[in-house]
């Protein structure tokens, strides 16, 4: 999609006009079958994950406009987050209506009937779209704010401070009389669907892609790379810093805004700086710099979080965990072209590991047998263990994959390539990248 | 004692006036005065720890100088205690390199160019962000350029390495056609030949002609090989404990017996050794 | 007086922090990297204490409020910090070492991950209900006036830190293996070419954080006799803003930073705004950070152009 030389307002136009087809697209089918009716192919529990994932998607992404590409070390996403939901759902709740309503009368009155029943028809779209941007400009704004130090700090202690300023801003909502305190605001009206995630995550891989891939994208990788050298290039890194920070920072309030109207509740308890480091994770995992690996690690964390709340998935997992380990750990170990004998030894570690969660699932039967061998034994029921801390197991589970994905493939999953579509058609994962230079 | 004083007032793009800095106390630069006019290959010298490379910090906006002025191409941008940024500097036509080369690592060799047009090719975020007509116009002027330097410095076939991998030579001329890509008028390069065998000082040699030649940029370089310096420079200056020294020709700032007292002590055929004449 | 009791338990709680941060320090010292499974290392130092009392019988003695002799004490603390050291060694050489050479992100995320590893993995192994610890000290007043006390337990923490502190300080000023260590922390290559075992060095300063964490540990659940597998995720944000503080990489930092923390908390809970704790701690340390970028005590090495 080069852009081609055409004036701008048309190519916008045109743009947006695609964008709105496929979306159109995309509610046409959730009319008929794909989500609703009654018995609709994605039902609610599938669409609760891919809703929670797509609000994972644009954290991921958004954020790894300043880790991975602008290579500032940001901890306080879920603070921009909290923002955006907050305040969106504050106006939502509190304002918005009671604006909307006046303006309806007023419009009724002063202009045309049509027009105000036509405006009220449409109210929740357009409350919701407000409510939207009011929590991206005010989490734009904190992202400003928080941006500012990042001029003046580098590396770890930037990051501290990004984490200062998250729990800042829990620790204020905490004691904002308004919004419920720390028990939380509630009755937050239910705008989020799916279309709207939808939509608004491919607008924000997008446009993140878009500046990813323009003058202002190099400027941020070489301010990543040397920022000594890039102030010596003619680059304003104040500039490139702070406009970083903000588009991502507003994102986040836009995630937020998602989330709080998806589960028409708030908790400063979900805005920690767990919640951030959560969100670094997924950048991580997915490989610094590669927004297509932000969005499916993100995805696939969200995923997973579902997968692990049982014991049979979580068996399942630590099977396919083991089995990828042993696959990225055979990779290593014959790239270093060694003997045939370590080449097995590469094999020691995950084999055992399968055969210590065989036992623990499969506990009962073990035991069965092994209690008519040795009838006084009186093993453990591994397997009940298990299910008595199903809650505390899923993180067990969550924090070995994050360990050993990182002690195996450092780079994550896609170290800086691109992956797409195209580049899966030519046989190839390594994309050319947007700028051609991802090789 | 300036050089080619006459000339001075109409032509230089650099001009020092009496800029002197002191970090606590410590008198890095004692006031000092010099001018370079347009396409000049001019070089300071001297012992380690002489000012050198302050100057060239005074000169970029690193440091702002404790007294004194700095003019670039006729206008005033630095007074004591007043600066302006690195890269509002590079706007008006500075550009450096530095003694340990800073590349963009993780940048192809290409976009270590195209990033460099920043100051004087550019769009706005929204141009950007909605990928816009102008930004391909805008684009395709930088690509035209970036191809054209790459060609000049002879990086073409490397234009798609990432910046890390090449080797040490090839990097010091990509940071040099990185500093090209900025527009100056004048281009500051901090030791180039450090580290470098001879043949690959001999390769930044030709380069450094190159960018005077076919650019027609003033040089500005702080160096130690005394051979490079003698060969290519129609000028040297020489600082000595903040303080210059000599300002003249080649041959005449070789027979200076300051200058041979601050490298030597007075033992001129030492000097002769170490200068390779 | 009033006053006087504030200071007296600001520096109990400090004396805590400051051993956690030093912890912190240390390690970020010889590693550059935020052990972000400090804070969990420290939880597992009280465990270890209530295991340690559990077996020596000292938790049975002070359920029946009898008192726990000196030797069960010391052994108690002996253990938890060997027990402590050990877990620090196994996270060093599994999780960060094979990572030395890998991004700094990357060595950060291994370490939240061993860091939820260790929470979630003691919920599953000691329940994640609070359980009741053993008072290893005397519940008694040694001053005990209407408007101040001070019980033997607060004087016994402080005592017990600043002898770990001056111990500490000793083996890094003047011992063979303190140098080594100092010489780590400026330039790890160098020092290796200087013939210093560097793998060694940092697996004995990973030991030595864990075993501080540890006694802190055992003194803060002495302190506050009710320990959980997330008591460490607080505790530890809290020395770790200390150390960032006083300066990381510098020990006394780590103390001063703890102190200050500690002292932060109680004023701002002494003036009606304990519900801004969190706040103000962070607020402080941002506004510390903005004046001295590398911490009060932190030298700000300008990067060389």
């Amino acid at each position: 999609m080069r852009p081609s030389s055409l004036p701008f307002p048309l190519v916008f136009a045109w743009r947006v006009f695609i964008f709105f087809v496929v979306v159109r697209a995309l509610m046409g089918v959730q009319g008929t079958t794909l989500f609703a009716g009654k018995h609709p192919i994605i039902n609610p529990y599938y669409q609760n994950i891919l809703i929670n994932a797509g609000i994972a998607i644009i954290l991921a992404v958004s954020l790894n406009l300043i880790n991975g590409i602008t290579g500032q070390f940001s901890l306080g996403h879920a603070g921009f987050m909290a923002v955006g939901a907050y305040i969106s759902a504050y106006f939502s709740k509190e304002i918005g209506g009671v604006l909307f309503a006046q303006l309806i009368a007023l419009i009724s009155v002063h202009i045309s009937k049509q027009l105000g029943t036509l405006l009220l028809t449409f109210q929740q779209p357009i409350l919701f779209t407000i409510a939207i941007l009011v929590g991206a400009l005010a989490a734009g704004a904190a992202g400003f704010l928080v941006g500012l130090p990042s001029l003046r700090l580098r590396g770890d202690y930037l990051a501290i401070v990004t984490l200062g300023f998250n729990q800042i801003i829990v620790s204020l909502i905490r004691n904002w009389k308004a919004v419920g305190e720390a028990s939380g605001y509630i009755g937050i009206p239910k705008f989020t669907t799916f279309a709207w995630v939808f939509a608004l995550a491919i607008a924000c891989i997008w446009s993140i892609r878009n500046l990813a891939s323009s003058a202002l994208g190099r400027e941020m990788r070489a301010v990543r790379d040397d920022e000594i050298a890039a102030e010596a290039s003619g680059i304003n890194t104040t500039r490139v810093k702070v406009v970083a920070f903000v588009y991502s920072a507003m994102w986040a309030g836009v995630a937020g805004a998602l989330q709080a109207h998806y589960i028409q509740y708030a908790n400063p308890n979900d805005f920690t700086f767990l919640r951030s480091v959560e969100v670094v994770v997924s950048v991580v995992l997915g490989g610094l710099g590669s927004i297509t690996g932000s969005a499916l690690s993100a995805a696939g964390l969200t995923v997973l979080q579902e997968v692990l709340r049982d014991v049979p998935g979580a068996f399942y997992t630590s099977v396919a965990l083991v089995g990828l380990a042993a696959y990225w750990n055979f990779v290593r170990v014959k790239s270093e072209q060694s003997g045939s004998k370590s080449m097995l030894r590469a094999f020691v570690v995950p084999f055992f590991a399968l055969i210590a969660i065989c036992l623990c699932y499969w506990s009962p039967q073990v035991n069965a047998v092994l209690e008519r061998v040795f009838p006084r034994l009186d093993l453990p029921d591994l397997r009940a263990a298990l299910e008595s801390s199903k809650g505390a197991l899923r993180y067990v589970i969550y924090s070995v994959i994050l360990i050993v994905v990182m002690l195996l493939r450092p780079q994550g999953l896609l170290g800086r390539r691109e992956w797409s579509l195209a580049a899966l058609q030519r046989g190839r994962r390594v994309g050319k990248g947007v700028e051609g230079n991802l090789a | 004692m300036d050089f080619n004083g006459a000339l001075l007032a109409v032509t230089s793009v650099l001009e020092l006036k009496d800029a002197s800095i002191t970090f606590g106390g410590l008198r890095a630069v004692s006031p000092l005065s010099f001018a370079i006019p347009q396409g000049q290959l001019a070089a300071i010298i001297g012992p380690n720890g002489a000012g050198k490379t302050t100057v060239f910090n005074l000169l970029t906006g690193v440091y702002a100088p404790t007294s004194g002025e700095i003019w670039l191409d006729g206008q005033r941008v630095a007074s004591a205690g007043k600066t302006i940024r690195p890269n509002a500097l590079v706007k008006r036509g500075i550009a450096r390199t530095f003694q340990n080369i800073r590349l963009f690592g993780d940048l192809t060799v290409a976009d270590n160019v195209r990033a460099a047009f920043a100051s004087h090719q550019s769009y706005g975020f929204w141009h950007a962000l909605l990928q816009t007509g102008k930004m391909a116009s805008v684009e395709s002027a930088i690509e035209d350029e970036t191809q054209r330097l790459l060609q000049v410095f002879g990086l073409t076939n490397r234009a798609e390495n990432l910046a890390r991998n090449l080797p040490y030579g090839d990097q010091r001329r990509l940071e040099i056609a990185r500093a090209c890509a900025t527009n100056p008028k004048v281009l500051l390069l901090d030791e180039p030949t450090s580290g470098m065998n001879p043949s690959e000082t001999a390769d930044v040699t030709r380069t450094i002609r190159l960018v005077r030649e076919q650019l027609g940029i003033a040089v500005l370089l702080i160096e130690h090989h005394m051979s490079l310096v003698m060969e290519i420079c129609e000028r040297v200056i020489v600082l000595d404990g903040g303080v210059k020294i000599a300002d003249d020709v080649p041959s005449a700032v070789q027979n200076n017996p300051q200058v041979i007292a601050a490298y030597l002590g007075s033992d001129e055929p030492e000097l002769n050794a170490v200068i390779g004449t | 007086m009033e006053f006087l009791q504030q200071v007296a338990n600001a520096l109990t709680q400090g004396a805590i922090y400051a051993l956690i941060a030093l912890g912190y320090t240390l390690v970020y010292g010889v590693l550059r990297l935020i052990n972000f499974a400090h804070g969990d290392v420290y939880m597992l130092g009280a465990f270890f204490g209530l295991f340690i009392s559990r077996w020596t019988g000292a938790l049975t003695l002070s359920q029946n409020n009898k008192s726990v002799p000196l030797w069960m004490t010391a052994v108690v603390f002996v253990g938890a910090m060997i027990g402590s050291a050990l877990v620090g060694m196994v996270i060093e050489r599994f999780a960060y070492r094979p990572l030395r050479t890998a991004p700094r992100l990357t060595a950060l995320i291994t370490a939240i991950g061993v860091s939820l590893l260790l929470e979630y993995g003691g919920q599953m192994a000691f329940s994640p209900d609070p359980q009741p610890f053993a008072a290893l000290i005397a519940e008694r007043n040694i001053i005990d006036t209407p408007s101040f006390s001070l019980s033997l337990v607060q004087l016994f923490i402080v005592g017990a830190a600043l002898l770990l502190m001056l111990s500490l300080n000793f083996l890094i000023q003047k011992t063979k293996i303190g140098r080594a260590m100092r010489a780590v922390s400026i330039d790890r290559a160098a020092a290796q070419l200087m013939g210093i075992p560097t793998d060694r060095i940092i697996a004995f300063t990973f030991a030595l954080g864990s075993g501080l964490a540890a006694a802190a540990g055992v003194l803060n659940s002495i302190y506050q006799p009710s320990i959980d597998p997330l008591m460490g995720v607080q505790v530890g944000l809290r020395a770790f803003v200390a150390a960032v503080l006083g300066g990381i990489g510098n020990i006394y930092g780590a103390v001063l930073g703890g102190l200050l923390m500690a002292f932060a908390e109680t004023a701002t809970v002494a003036v009606g705004l304990s519900r801004y704790r969190d706040a103000v701690a962070f607020a402080i340390l941002i506004l510390v950070l903005l004046v001295r970028p590398a911490g009060i005590l932190g030298r700000n090495v300008a990067e060389k152009v």
